[in-house]
């Protein structure tokens, strides 16, 4: 049974992220001139919107769409069409931002050009070396980017355990977690979650290896440098391709349908049953409750998130690949086989004694969030060298109090508002994920979303969709307060530049 | 200006697989100092140490705090360091202290002294006239600083045009740095610097990305400000040309190590080795017996045993122990291959160009001047 499930999983993250390649390289290419297109993001609506996705909770998507899934149970190519294509708003998303934020290969056009010229030389194994520099070179953002893209659809659990209303859409880890909850014995679980796992890192290692030997990372090139250099994944392989006018709205019209499907269907479906659902909470008695359950979950997540990025920094500040790899594999092998080594771990005799503790659960949400860390570090590495921020601090040494003011403004904007979005985007993820702390929670502890994650298989009430935004704004507001008092602690007094 | 503004005592900086810097002792003093050396010699690393940007592995740095500005440090670093979310204008803005700028003679900064007229025939680029609601107009040259200066009330507004006027960037001063290219971006990073008027500033290659036709008109502003201030300026570059204008000390490295530092016409003139010496531009190296060899007939009393092209010449004589077996004519200087008939040894020899093309074959004689 588990091949056949693996094989349908495996054969749906094949399509899915074959499809999204072409979307996202024709997305990344609309974006504009290499160099700018991190830089001018917020000029680039397209490419904002495409990215939004990525950052919906899987939850709600899965909540919001599971009505639609139970109207087509009759129809399993309906059911797995719909899931898929909430998978592609996803993916498309996820490869976007690999095409935007992997460091350039060492191979540039212009190597391979050379290579070419030396065509008619009659050299042995041209072929093989030519082969060998596309893959290396202008195809690498492109296969890693398409390697993430299935480790995603492969790995995806909380859309496919809502949407599944009778046995579609078929996916492994829905499959393993529902054998795991009926209580099949761990070892099993594991045996099963081996293949996975063998499958996982099939696909991680070619990755890791294209990252390493055809990458090269820079941080502090300049801006123009940086353009020559390809930082910014370089050109992808069609990029240069002519595109027509109506590739390029058809790919906007897929970006704003993915946008109407991902963010706006789900938020407008849900803001219709708000006001009587808080009613309902209110009149149930339950609210603070709920808001304390919710405040324990944002605490660990917060947590988490802050290690998270702890060792993501330290990660890229030591730039040893072997370490990196090391640390961040558990993490890339997906939280249900994650959770569930875990849960194998603190069960040995020797970590038995932290078994129900905080720890496992801290544990494995550290490691399940420390490639998206490193991910985020990355980009703020690359969104701000630390070479403008310094110039920021040495302006701090100033007499002249407006230019204090001035240069802590410039120090919050460049350096902390960024780092204070890093942690509120890692503790958004690890919020609401559902697999690690519905294995490795200690039996006290409840979090929110995983009893949102199981009133959601119930049907949808009123008290639920208010649940489930209170669980969005909460969090929301605790960093947007967070922000403003930070800001007020470091920039006292006015300052010039809003 | 002679104290000290930074003091390094044994100084590394571990890099992956090679020291950055490798025990590095010196003293930099006021006045311009410029950091010369091969791509990857430690320059960057020196200036990043400088700027506190980095911390030294081991040794101590102690930076003498200048008392002049209310601002001891600012720099240019090599990617220009630029605020992304600041226009053109705004990071002048940002930086510029009425209080110190009333201090400093804008109005002769930006008056040239002859710098342009060297350069009058290029044409930069047209600058488009300012938009409707931009509400200044676009300013003269020097007319306008004067007058900014001279008033009372300081109008950093001024100056800010000015400067950017200066640097070419005045059409640009509402674009953003991910908008601008490479050159206008080493234009603002420079322009930022001289507008927070530091006590010392640190420029990593600056100008490097500007077109050579262009550079020492701004590189021209840099000199007239540090003229008419007692602002100091460490520099690196791997022109030495820049190193040779613009500055009175020098610092070589080379792989991470101090090969030479002290005054810049020490080494144009006295270096103590040939590659020392080689930092600041060609140079022959005659010790005493290559000097009998190769000079014999050489009456002036010109003390070796570095000699730069222009110290040296090359005459064609009818017959003589030297041969030219090939002539290479390169601006400034020219290179020429010679034979030592007697002992078949060859040498090449940058030398002044005598505007005759040498031909191999032809006998010839050195002689210094």
């Amino acid at each position: 049974m588990l091949q056949l499930v693996l094989t349908w999983t495996i054969s749906r993250a094949l399509i899915v992220s074959s499809l999204a390649v072409p979307i996202s390289l024709m997305v990344c290419r609309m974006a504009g001139t290499r160099s700018t297109r991190i830089r001018t993001l917020r000029r680039h609506p397209v490419l904002l919107a495409a990215l939004v996705p990525l950052f919906m909770p899987d939850l709600l998507t899965g909540f919001t769409y599971r009505l639609t899934s139970a109207r087509l149970i009759h129809s399993v190519v309906a059911t797995e069409l719909l899931y898929g294509g909430l998978l592609l708003c996803r993916v498309t998303a996820l490869q976007l931002a690999v095409l935007l934020i992997l460091p350039s290969s060492a191979i540039s056009r212009q190597s391979i050009h050379s290579w070419k010229l030396l065509r008619t030389s009659g050299r042995p194994n041209w072929y093989r070396t030519w082969l060998r520099m596309l893959v290396l070179g202008p195809y690498r953002s492109v296969l890693v980017a398409w390697i993430g893209g299935m480790l995603l659809c492969f790995q995806e659990f909380e859309t496919a355990a809502l949407l599944q209303i009778d046995r579609h859409p078929v996916v492994w880890a829905v499959w393993l977690f529902d054998a795991h909850a009926a209580g099949e014995p761990l070892s099993v679980s594991l045996s099963f979650a081996a293949r996975s796992l063998l499958f996982q890192l099939a696909l991680l290692l070619p990755a890791i290896l294209l990252l390493r030997v055809g990458g090269r990372r820079q941080v502090s090139l300049p801006p123009g440098a940086a353009a020559d250099a390809g930082l910014f994944a370089g050109r992808p392989a069609l990029d240069s391709a002519s595109t027509g006018r109506g590739m390029v709205w058809a790919v906007r019209w897929l970006i704003l349908c993915s946008l109407v499907v991902t963010f706006v269907w789900p938020v407008a479906s849900n803001l219709t049953a708000l006001a009587g659902g808080f009613r309902t909470l209110v009149a149930q008695g339950g609210l603070v409750a709920r808001i304390r359950q919710i405040g324990f979950s944002l605490l660990d997540c917060m947590l988490v998130a802050g290690a998270a990025l702890a060792i993501g920094r330290w990660l890229w500040r030591r730039s040893d690949s072997f370490l990196t790899v090391a640390v961040l594999l558990p993490g890339l092998c997906g939280s249900l086989v994650l959770s569930l080594i875990l849960l194998a771990a603190f069960q040995l005799p020797v970590l038995n004694r932290v078994y129900d503790s905080w720890l496992p659960m801290l544990l494995g949400q550290t490691l399940w969030l420390l490639p998206r860390a490193f991910l985020l570090v990355a980009v703020l590495s690359v969104l701000t060298p630390q070479t403008s921020i310094h110039g920021a601090i040495l302006l701090r040494a100033t007499g002249s109090r407006l230019l204090v003011a001035t240069a802590r403004q410039l120090v919050f904007r460049l350096r902390n508002v960024r780092w204070l979005l890093a942690v509120g985007i890692l503790t958004h993820w690890c919020f609401w994920d559902v697999t690690i702390v519905s294995v490795l929670r200690p039996v006290r502890f409840e979090p929110i979303v995983t009893r949102l994650y199981n009133e959601m298989h119930f049907g949808r009430t009123e008290t639920l969709v208010a649940l489930t935004c209170l669980s969005l704004l909460i969090p929301l507001t605790v960093f947007v307060v967070t922000g403003m008092i930070w800001k007020v602690v470091a920039v006292p007094g006015n300052v010039r530049h809003d | 200006m002679t104290d000290p503004l930074w003091t390094m005592t044994g100084v590394s900086l571990y890099g992956d697989s090679s020291h950055r810097l490798n025990d590095v002792s010196l003293q930099i003093v006021g006045s311009v100092t410029a950091v010369v050396g091969y791509s990857g010699a430690g320059k960057t690393s020196l200036l990043n140490l400088l700027a506190g940007m980095e911390r030294p592995d081991a040794g101590t740095i102690a930076f003498h705090r200048p008392t002049m500005s209310s601002l001891p440090l600012f720099w240019v670093p090599q990617d220009g360091g630029l605020w992304p979310h600041f226009t053109v204008r705004q990071h002048l803005e940002a930086v510029v202290d009425p209080r110190r700028q009333r201090d400093i003679p804008w109005d002769q900064i930006f008056r040239d002294d002859g710098v342009e007229a060297a350069t009058a025939e290029y044409e930069p680029e047209p600058e488009p006239e300012p938009k409707p609601g931009d509400g200044r107009p676009r300013p003269s040259m020097a007319n306008r600083a004067e007058a900014a200066a001279s008033e009372p009330d300081f109008d950093s507004g001024d100056l800010i045009d000015n400067l950017l006027s200066q640097f070419d960037l005045y059409h640009r001063q509402h674009a953003f740095p991910g908008t601008l290219s490479r050159g206008e971006q080493s234009r603002l990073s420079v322009a930022r610097c001289l507008a927070a008027s530091p006590g010392v500033m640190l420029m990593d290659e600056p100008l490097a990305h500007v077109d050579p036709m262009r550079s020492p008109r701004y590189w021209g502003v840099i000199r007239r400000f540090l003229q008419r201030t007692d602002v100091c300026l460490a520099f690196s570059t791997h022109e030495p040309d820049v190193a040779i204008r613009e500055s009175q000390n020098v610092i070589c490295l080379d792989q991470g190590r101090v090969m030479f530092h002290g005054l810049t016409s020490e080494l144009y003139w006295k270096p103590p080795s040939a590659d020392a010496g080689a930092f600041l531009g060609p140079l022959n190296w005659f010790d005493a017996d290559a000097r009998a060899q190769w000079m014999p007939c050489d009456s002036n009393d010109r003390p070796g045993p570095a000699f730069r092209p222009e110290q040296l010449q090359i005459d064609p004589v009818e017959k003589g122990d030297l041969q030219v077996l090939s002539f290479h004519f390169c601006g400034s200087y020219a290179e020429t291959q010679l034979k030592h008939v007697p002992s078949s040894a060859q040498r090449t020899l940058v030398h002044r160009p005598s505007g005759r093309t040498l031909k191999p074959g032809q006998f010839v004689r050195i002689k210094t001047c």
